[in-house]
């Protein structure tokens, strides 16, 4: 069976398994995204580039989509407990925004056309060739580096997933097929030693409890509604600058501390599965109020 | 009366804003309703507490023992689509897992506000909205009267194509229009026409009662200074999405950047609020030109000596508050629903004289305005106002 590996973004522990795969196996090597195609050819992977900048007016793009989703693929298929057309609320306000067009399907075409049988490529969500091309594959392998709160509703069709050991306990609970665990990437640990200095600088006694708060823009109303249905001791962090922006506008008595600052909380709470997450390591909880299952 | 009306963004706050504010004012109840937005790039919750409303949040309407189970009920039965191999050509499975997931929770939301707040009427901005589609459908279904408004300029190819203005109209009981002819519009996309209410821009009625009244000069004075050019006129270019524009929107901007500078004038731009990071890329590319980085639009309009634009709500509200109104086609391609047929100079290559030479609205361009914007008279908030009342009191 011939082998495609196929790179739609770029990630360290893909790239190892797409090394190993290449040495062991037939393979072409296609990849969609300059940056990570850049960085498979230098760990010595023959990667086929492939873009496509097909020409479409606004118009073409527009009776596409309409023809494929309004409804096309939701025709009859209604909210569970509703009347209310699928199609109605994704279609025209939402997945419209994020359609690829012609050049979308082109590449997908392309792909298809190659002689492959077997499938190894990173589980990229926000690329639709993973989950696309898995199921044209004879055999297929995903690497799944960090889990996410999206990957819980996505049907995953692979045979394989190769996993790092934090990811491993969520795929347990989604995906059936084999799970093969491989050491993560190691990213920065919050050094929880400088806890008694940093507090003592702070005034802080040894005996107050404090909880970190971790404010994500995806999950804002979960984390307002936190605060102010617990009582607490609580600090924010965030993670990105925007979320850095939004803090004290959504929450303007909240508490911010550089990340530095961390070893001061007894425990974190987060709202829902981040790969940042990690460097938090075993005194983070997740709470997810509306209903993803990321436990 | 009580009312729940739902803003998703700042500008449903800033379009509605007129009407709602006139309906508290007589008495009724208005609950300004907001969800998250997405991944929450712009959260309501960032602009909503500096309208000192009383706003909810949806989700504070979930109940956190019981509303889990009924969102993953949803969800589970349309999770599929995450794997179906026409819409995963195109389309990420991000986006549709994402999105099922958000719909599932609002469902859920809006359906239990619905049952504690049991409003009278329900309004949005307009009915073909993620949220809005949700929202009315459920208050339909429990009896309640809805609400929309036209959104802004009605693109012949959004109905040709995705059948967008009869979309719009979908659960909704009562649809405000600008005006007599875009009821038209809607008529000939296949709305009812019962559901259809001509009333006005009624977004616009402060400006325009502004506008019309004898201290406009030192009014207008007074703005020119807010945005930092008391002397010279301001010249505003408002390009639609850069996505929808034609033409090359940076080196368009620098054109009219060295021609207003050659003449001792001044150039604002101000791109669609979507496009934010683009104007700061752009803003720090050209340090030169003043962005406008407001989320009203009206107060750069009504400080601007002529407004530039191109098939865009905006020159529809340039020509609603009487101000000259210029297309821009520097790529000579061809505008989209160009106006230069009702009487609207189009700024070509080497026309940039045009905005110079502008002797105010030709005779053609002014019986179109008075055909067509007969109802631009500071006074659609009240009709607004006061068809709610009637219909939800003649339940």
């Amino acid at each position: 069976m011939n082998t495609l590996i196929l790179i739609t973004t770029h990630d360290e522990l893909a790239l190892d398994c797409f090394v190993e795969e290449y040495n062991r196996n037939e393979c072409v090597v296609i990849s969609t995204e300059a940056g990570a195609h850049r960085r498979a050819k230098e760990v010595g992977l023959p990667s086929q580039l492939i873009t496509s900048v097909l020409a479409e007016s606004p118009r073409e793009r527009d009776e596409c989509f309409a023809e494929l989703a309004m409804p096309g693929v939701f025709e009859d298929i209604k909210f569970a407990s509703t009347d209310l057309d699928v199609a109605d609320v994704l279609s025209i306000d939402r997945l419209s925004f994020w359609y690829g067009g012609v050049n979308a399907g082109n590449i997908a075409d392309m792909i298809l056309a190659l002689d492959w049988q077997r499938l190894v490529t990173v589980l990229d969500i926000h690329h639709p060739l993973p989950l696309l091309l898995v199921q044209h594959a004879k055999e297929s392998i995903a690497i799944c580096s960090d889990w996410s709160r999206e990957l819980s509703d996505i049907k995953l069709n692979f045979d394989k997933i190769i996993t790092t050991e934090e990811t491993r306990p969520f795929l347990e609970k989604r995906f059936n097929g084999t799970i093969e665990t491989r050491k993560g990437k190691a990213i920065g640990q919050i050094d929880f030693q400088r806890r008694v200095g940093l507090r003592s600088g702070l005034g802080i006694a040894e005996n107050e409890r404090v909880t970190g708060v971790i404010y994500d823009k995806e999950f804002d109303w979960a984390v307002r509604y936190f605060v102010q249905s617990h009582r607490g001791n609580f600090i924010f962090f965030t993670e990105d600058e925007r979320s850095k922006e939004l803090l004290p506008r959504c929450i303007p008595d909240a508490v911010r501390y550089d990340i530095n600052m961390a070893p001061i909380c007894d425990e974190f709470i987060a709202f829902g599965y981040k790969p940042y997450l990690r460097k938090y390591r075993d005194k983070v909880k997740i709470i997810d109020m509306l209903g993803a299952d990321t436990q | 009366m009580k009312i729940v009306a739902f803003i998703g963004r700042e500008h449903h706050a800033l379009k509605m804003g007129n009407a709602l504010r006139l309906l508290n004012e007589r008495g009724h109840e208005v609950i300004y309703l907001c969800a998250e937005n997405a991944t929450n790039q712009d959260p309501a919750s960032e602009f909503i507490r500096n309208y000192t409303v009383n706003w909810r949040h949806a989700y504070d309407y979930l109940d956190v023992r019981t509303s889990a189970a009924e969102i993953d009920a949803i969800v589970n039965d349309a999770r599929h689509f995450s794997a179906n191999q026409q819409l995963l050509k195109y389309t990420s499975p991000f986006w549709i897992s994402f999105s099922i997931r958000e719909a599932a929770t609002c469902i859920v939301a809006f359906r239990n506000m619905i049952a504690t707040e049991n409003p009278d009427a329900v309004i949005c901005l307009h009915g073909a909205n993620y949220w809005a589609r949700m929202l009315f459908y459920l208050a339909q279904d429990a009896g309640i009267k809805t609400f929309a408004f036209q959104e802004g300029l009605l693109r012949q190819r959004d109905q040709e194509t995705m059948g967008k203005q009869a979309s719009s109209a979908k659960f909704v009981d009562t649809l405000f229009t600008w005006s007599e002819s875009d009821k038209q519009a809607y008529l000939s996309a296949g709305v009812d026409e019962s559901v259809i209410r001509p009333v006005g821009p009624s977004h616009l009625d402060y400006a325009i009662q502004v506008r019309n009244s004898p201290d406009w000069e030192q009014g207008k004075a007074g703005l020119k200074r807010r945005f930092g050019y008391p002397q010279g006129k301001i010249i505003s270019f408002m390009p639609p999405l850069s996505s929808h524009y034609k033409g090359d929107l940076r080196q368009d901007i620098a054109v009219l950047q060295d021609y207003a500078n050659q003449r001792g004038e001044h150039l604002y731009v101000r791109l669609h609020p979507f496009e934010y990071r683009l104007r700061d890329y752009l803003q720090k590319a050209m340090p030169a030109v003043r962005f406008d980085k407001g989320a009203d639009s009206v107060p750069l309009l009504l400080s601007s000596d002529a407004v530039i634009t191109q098939h865009s709500t905006i020159g529809i509200e340039a020509l609603f508050l009487g101000i000259p109104l210029f297309e821009i086609d520097m790529a000579n391609t061809g505008i989209e629903q160009s106006l230069e047929p009702m009487g609207v100079p189009v700024i070509r290559t080497n026309g940039l004289s045009l905005l110079h030479e502008y002797e105010g609205y030709n005779q053609e361009l002014k019986d179109w305005i008075s055909n067509s914007f007969s109802l631009a008279d500071g006074r659609s908030t009240e009709r607004i106002a006061n068809i709610v009342e009637s219909e939800v009191g003649n339940e």
